[in-house]
């Protein structure tokens, strides 16, 4: 789209150009005491239908002539000129009306704020799960970038997350999703409509991933899991999640376990602030690596307690682990709180969460 | 088909993906029930019928699960409800595909049934919730919304999802979340955290507690909170843990 306009003015312009030069050398061979610059001032005037009658083809004739043919110049001058000379300005108008220079203007503050990105998420698809999901990044305190191809959902969905970061544009294709940042980003989520694009859109990720060996996380939506599951996760899906089933499972455990999921549930919908169990990854060069727990001073330091952990990438975890736990590089902390708290405990970590 | 008559059983309206995994679950509860042997009285609700207005989800899905009672028929009329009579059904499952449906279900189940147990779908709780739940229904579940909040964990936490799947799942009997409400004359009352030497005496972490009469939790308590009569405790460990703090609580709770 932008080369499209690019071009188009670059034509007009040049267009434009030919005019001037033709015009000048057409006057100053045509008229008499003329210099270029007088040529290319009558030019000027003459395309941009000022006439000032100071210069014209009439009174600077040569003596003798009947300076028909400077008229008839003056006449292919103006017929071709205001035409050549409004072009571009209809083309700019045209393109600020159709919003082109305006979405061009969007696409480059976003370029610029995906730049900055680092360990985002990108959300393939602005749907209602789609937006579930930027809520939830959101408010746990964690960047996204939207892929979505129609304008109109994004300017619906800049109304309800004000700090929105998006690319406008298909994400089955590669420049989109590289335009979000992928060689950055902590993860992808393919949650379109359509459970194809999901899959070509793994299919394309996830050979990035084993190319790269790098950790992007692939968590892909799927509708039909008997059919689609296998492909998925064939390709390069880490997790593949089916809403429906598990709303089905959910509802289940709604109907004959009411009170089970109580607390975790009551937990996320928690009105004084915003509930989670999270994790935070131990850096090398954090304060708490190194140290035990008792002398990291986390529920003084982050107001909260540690109720598991994963020590040395162990696959078992240590749950209500002991004052006397030595805390390393690399370990996984999980705790339940109040967001300030975790990023709190992020912070203590080393800021980087996996 | 004849429909059986059916008590204490659970009707389930709707064939699509969410409707299919609800029946799944409640095939294998049926299975696991019928495992118990003859004598044990069937738990309330194994019993199913599934209803649909197109005969050929029915078919298809039977092909799939094996047989199962069924109606075909829309149930947002009256009379297909009372033909899967549901006077006398533990729970209904809404999973319609219109919203307004739903809505309609929900409230025509409660005015016929009102101690029925009402779980449905909603695409939009924003919209429909709150409609849901005046119309009579329990529970309301959002596949968008519960998915979605699936997605972000496993994409951006999933060593909590590990974590919480490890503890509801009873993978391991030591890693489970227990509230237990502490009775007036319980030595607990009236002491701090930290005096009532709960992690020291019974090996259990706190992770929160539910002032009595208050709805939010209060999570990571400090050590110098002082547990009150009625209060209820939310704690993580292992069923035997659990059970020496029951004592100390003075009587159990769910």
């Amino acid at each position: 789209m932008k080369s499209k306009i690019q071009a188009k003015l670059f034509n007009a312009i040049f267009a434009v150009a030919a005019i001037l030069i033709i015009g000048t050398f057409g006057f100053h061979g045509l008229l008499k005491d003329l210099t270029y610059i007088d040529a290319l001032y009558l030019t000027v005037v003459t395309v941009a239908t000022v006439g000032y009658g100071d210069l014209t083809a009439h009174t600077n004739r040569f003596p003798g002539s009947h300076g028909h043919l400077a008229k008839l110049f003056t006449i292919f001058i103006i017929v071709a000129g205001v035409a050549t000379f409004v072009y571009p300005l209809g083309i700019i108008a045209e393109h600020m009306i159709s919003g082109d220079l305006q979405r061009e203007s969007r696409r480059r503050r976003m370029q610029r704020l995906i730049a900055r990105l680092r360990g985002h998420f990108i959300i393939c698809g602005g749907g209602e799960t789609g937006v579930t999901i930027m809520d939830e990044l959101e408010k746990t305190q964690r960047k996204s970038v939207l892929i979505d191809m129609s304008t109109e959902r994004i300017n619906e969905l800049q109304e309800r997350f004000k700090n929105l970061i998006f690319v406008e544009g298909d994400a089955t294709d590669d420049q989109a999703i590289r335009a979000a940042g992928l060689s950055r980003a902590a993860g992808i989520i393919p949650a379109l409509p359509d459970e194809k694009d999901n899959l070509i859109i793994v299919v394309s990720v996830g050979q990035v991933k084993k190319e790269r060996g790098d950790t992007l996380r692939i968590v892909s939506k799927v509708i039909n899991m008997d059919r689609m599951a296998p492909k998925l996760r064939a390709t390069g899906a880490d997790t593949i999640i089916a809403p429906s089933t598990i709303s089905g499972r959910r509802m289940v455990s709604e109907m004959f376990r009411p009170s089970v999921t109580t607390f975790l549930d009551r937990m996320l919908k928690d009105s004084r602030g915003i509930m989670r169990t999270e994790e935070a990854t131990v850096a090398p060069d954090s304060p708490l690596a190194g140290v035990t727990l008792a002398d990291a001073k986390i529920p003084q330091k982050a107001g909260l307690v540690i109720v598991a952990m994963r020590h040395n990438g162990q696959q078992q975890f240590i749950c209500n682990p002991r004052a006397s736990q030595r805390l390393e590089a690399g370990d996984v902390l999980i705790a339940m709180g109040d967001m300030h708290n975790i990023a709190k405990l992020r912070e203590l970590a080393g800021g980087e969460e996996s | 088909m004849k429909i059986p008559s059916l008590r204490n059983h659970t009707i389930v309206c709707g064939t699509d993906p969410t409707a299919v995994a609800i029946i799944e679950e409640l095939q294998a509860m049926k299975v696991k029930a019928a495992g118990q042997g003859e004598s044990a009285d069937a738990p309330p609700g194994s019993d199913y019928i599934v209803c649909d207005s197109s005969g050929d989800s029915i078919e298809k899905l039977a092909e799939r699960i094996g047989p199962f009672n069924y109606l075909v028929g829309d149930v947002t009329d009256d009379e297909v409800l009372g033909r899967a009579h549901i006077e006398s059904a533990f729970g209904i499952f809404c999973v319609l595909p219109i919203e307004k449906d739903n809505v309609c279900v929900a409230l025509a189940a409660r005015q016929k049934n009102p101690s029925i147990r009402i779980v449905t779908t909603t695409a939009d709780p924003f919209v429909y919730g709150q409609k849901l739940s005046r119309a009579g229904a329990n529970a309301v579940v959002s596949p968008n919304f519960i998915g979605g909040l699936r997605i972000v964990s496993e994409a951006a936490r999933p060593n909590v999802t590990a974590f919480l799947d490890e503890m509801l799942r009873d993978k391991n009997p030591d890693l489970q979340i227990h509230e237990i409400e502490i009775a007036a004359g319980s030595s607990l009352c009236n002491t701090s955290l930290m005096a009532s030497r709960i992690p020291a005496a019974t090996g259990l972490l706190v992770i929160a507690l539910l002032r009595k009469g208050d709805v939010h939790y209060m999570y990571n308590p400090p050590a110098s909170t002082v547990i009150g009569a009625g209060d209820t405790i939310v704690v993580m460990g292992g069923r035997q843990q659990v059970e020496s703090l029951t004592r100390l609580a003075g009587r159990a709770q769910a």
